[in-house]
């Protein structure tokens, strides 16, 4: 039986939600940092059936999409997981869990809406998805405005 | 007569402020500033200090990230909430909302002022703007002609460092002397200026039963361009860096985010002329709040009285009094009426804290088939400018239009795209981040600032007992409507929006009513059983108008006081109207103009 490591599920499974390679998740230099908040907020148990359920999900290289949403999105204690973990890699931020989530799994004290950090702003991930960067850090330099969109031109 | 303590006694470290006390230090004077806020951004490391705060912060709003104490508090856009009519005022943050309409506008009380986070734009008011009474029957006449303004227009252009070409300005309605070139060359166009000049620029648009020509015109920046050899006589232009570091900030680095703030000081803020000031000589007393214009039997002011603060949630203060041969109000257009109010001071003619104007800002948005390069370079580089002067304007406002480079930015965007694609259409991986692209890439947001007029009942007023401070100062209570001349002018612009996202195939998305419309706070009105929103523009003027009658207008065309010859009330409370262009630019040439008087009179 392989020894399984759920920090390296988790950045495999991040890397499947968010459409991002795992050198680019950890190139963010987040990683660890979100791993812990989320095992801070929902505990072990959860994280563990999060990255096992995702991993086993991505047995199947041809058909991950579906299996993430048998597997993950649609089960009710781990789809709202995994869609705040989408939205805190895509924005640095977390909101509240669902109301009926926090019902069966309890309701923790930094399960609420914040941005985490000025860090996690500057890394959020919607920044290269939409061609651009950070607004107020890693400016791209004078004039670099001027030249055609850096992403999107499909229709 | 004792001997006063300085020369010069200005109140506040703003802009219009650090104008005065950096050419009076200049002129051999003795300046003492005080301002009631904290000595903001002193060195480099403060002022990265507030932007690493403004980065954590959840709501990128103006004040994000600026210091915002108990002792000398600043109003907040994430304070404002719906009034009910008839209902009672709105008390949350420090303004105290009186109604009908919320007033949706902020400002920074701290050293440098709301040139911390001001958007930098650089426009001269148009001829016709100083004489709508005259012209078109409607608002007043100032008591100065464009003419009269253009030489300190130019001057306020070399201190803030002005990037523009005089080519383009001129397409506004605007005159130039033979020559004149501004300090700077424009800020390159940004890809959707291009976009939108190839698509837009020179196509008809109507109003009413006329037909008029879109202009898209580039935007005077007050931040660090390519300098232009032939300013100043051949001489050219040294852009000025950052306070504590000279070699950051010399070139707009593009980090998109003028509002809430500049990280590289590539854009203008007053801490620059502050330094320079204090460089001259000008002390600058922080955390140091105005509590009293003191008047002397002779209509003289013989002193001000003010707190010395310290402590952040429960500040304790020392008053004090300071005296000077002149003294100078320039706390910004509602702290300068509130602290003449609470004195009963340079109040004859009855119109301190009167005639409070804005822009209120009407957006419009929508969707378009080609990705624009959104969320790059500074948040406006062009806009729409040709419909700033016209017949209309005797009845409605008229208007300039901002283009924005980022997207809905205005509206949650890009963070709302992302959570409506996550929890609405339930999407993840490369399907999520192929729409986040297309969709942010495709916003296209229009923001009008509409004209106002001087009305005497949008005002300031302070009700001492009912609403005060951590030190026991009043809070401004602000009574304020948006009249049928601004409605009109809403609805007016809301139609040439329509005519040109039709022009350009995009797909308008603007919708002003529903619970979900993150503005709802704000101003919402019906005009012709249609809704309609406006934000504030943080363009506050009015409050201490100038003109040449004593019994109607509060100060001279030199901003000094009709009731106390020694006393100048200065910045944009002056204007007596507000016409379509932000008005720091205005209120800086303002300043550079009473600074020669005062020091003519003074040396």
């Amino acid at each position: 039986m392989s020894h399984s490591d759920p920090f390296e599920d988790f950045l495999s499974v991040s890397a499947a939600l968010t459409g991002f390679s795992v050198a680019q998740l950890q190139g963010t230099g987040m990683a660890r940092g979100y791993f812990d908040e989320l095992v801070a907020i929902v505990g072990d148990e959860l994280t563990i059936a999060l990255t096992r359920e995702g991993r086993r999900a991505l047995r199947w290289p041809d058909d991950v999409e579906e299996q993430l949403r048998l597997r993950v999105m649609d089960d009710p204690d781990l789809g709202p997981l995994a869609r705040n973990l989408v939205l805190l890699w895509y924005t640095g931020g977390w909101v509240q869990l669902p109301a009926d989530w926090r019902e069966r799994n309890g309701a923790s004290s930094l399960d609420g809406d914040r941005l985490l950090s000025a860090r996690s702003w500057t890394e959020a991930l919607m920044w290269p998805a939409i061609g651009a960067h950070p607004t107020g850090a890693k400016a791209p330099g004078f004039a670099s405005w001027t030249g055609p969109p850096w992403v999107g031109g499909q229709p | 007569m004792t001997h006063p303590d300085c020369d010069v006694l200005i109140v506040g470290a703003g802009i219009a402020g650090a104008i005065l006390a950096r050419r009076l230090a200049d002129a051999g004077q003795q300046v003492v500033v005080l301002e009631a806020g904290e000595a903001t951004g002193r060195t480099w490391a403060d002022y990265q200090s507030n932007i690493a705060t403004m980065l954590a912060s959840p709501a990128k709003v103006p004040n994000a990230g600026w210091t915002n104490s108990p002792a000398a508090p600043s109003p907040s856009v994430l304070d404002i909430r719906p009034l009910t009519p008839g209902g009672p005022p709105g008390t949350a943050g420090y303004f105290v909302q009186e109604g009908p309409q919320p007033f949706g506008s902020d400002y920074q009380r701290s050293r440098g002022g709301t040139t911390l986070h001001w958007y930098g734009h650089c426009i001269r008011m148009l001829p016709s703007d100083f004489a709508m009474r005259s012209t078109y029957g409607v608002g007043v006449d100032w008591p100065l002609t464009y003419d009269e303004l253009a030489p300190w227009y130019a001057e306020a252009e070399r201190e803030i460092g002005v990037a523009a070409d005089v080519e383009d300005q001129v397409r506004t309605g605007l005159t130039f002397p033979p020559g004149y070139v501004y300090p700077m060359h424009k800020i390159p166009p940004t890809h959707l200026d291009r976009w939108m000049t190839e698509r837009l620029d020179g196509t008809p648009v109507r109003i009413g039963q006329d037909t008029y020509t879109t202009g898209v015109v580039p935007v005077p920046g007050g931040r660090n361009s390519t300098p232009n050899p032939a300013y100043d006589g051949g001489r050219g232009y040294q852009p000025v860096g950052a306070v504590g570091r000279p070699t950051s900030g010399l070139r707009c680095e593009g980090n998109s985010s003028c509002i809430p703030g500049c990280p590289a000081q590539a854009k203008y803020n007053a801490l620059k002329t502050l330094e320079a000031a204090v460089a001259a000589g000008a002390r600058v007393i922080t955390q140091a709040v105005a509590s009293k214009v003191l008047v002397g039997a002779d209509h003289q002011v013989s002193g001000v009285e003010y707190l010395r603060w310290t402590g952040d949630t429960f500040p304790t203060a020392v008053q004090h009094t300071i005296t000077a041969r002149r003294y100078v109000l320039a706390a910004h257009s509602v702290e300068n009426a509130k602290l003449l109010l609470m004195s009963g001071a340079a109040n004859t003619s009855d119109q301190v804290g009167r005639n409070l104007m804005d822009h209120p800002f009407l957006l419009s948005w929508a969707r378009t088939d080609e990705p624009l390069g959104t969320f790059r370079g500074p948040g406006t580089t062009a806009g729409i400018e040709t419909l700033r002067d016209g017949p209309y304007r005797a009845q409605h406002s008229s208007f300039r239009t901002d283009i924005d480079n980022w997207g809905f930015q205005i509206l949650g965007s890009p963070g709302s795209d992302v959570a409506d694609a996550v929890f609405g259409d339930q999407l993840f991986g490369t399907a999520l981040r192929d729409r986040v692209a297309h969709d942010v890439q495709r916003q296209l947001m229009l923001g009008f600032l509409l004209e106002q007029l001087p009305d005497p009942d949008n005002r300031v007023t302070i009700r001492p007992h009912a609403y005060s401070d951590a030190l026991g100062l009043p809070r401004p209570v602000i009574h304020y409507d948006l009249d049928a001349y601004t409605r009109q002018g809403a609805a007016v612009a809301r139609e040439c929006a329509v005519q040109w996202f039709e022009e350009l195939g995009a797909d308008d998305l603007t919708a002003y009513a529903g619970p979900d419309r993150p503005m709802a706070a704000h101003q919402q009105f019906l005009w012709n059983d249609r809704p309609y929103c406006t934000l504030g523009a943080g363009h506050l003027c009015g409050t201490h108008r100038m003109g040449h009658d004593p019994d109607h207008h509060v100060v001279d065309p030199d901003q000094r006081s009709w009731d106390h010859r020694n006393l100048f009330v200065v910045g944009a409370g002056s204007m007596p109207t507000i016409g379509t262009s932000n008005p720091t630019l205005t209120l800086a040439a303002l300043a550079c103009r009473t600074a020669a008087a005062m020091a003519d009179e003074l040396s």
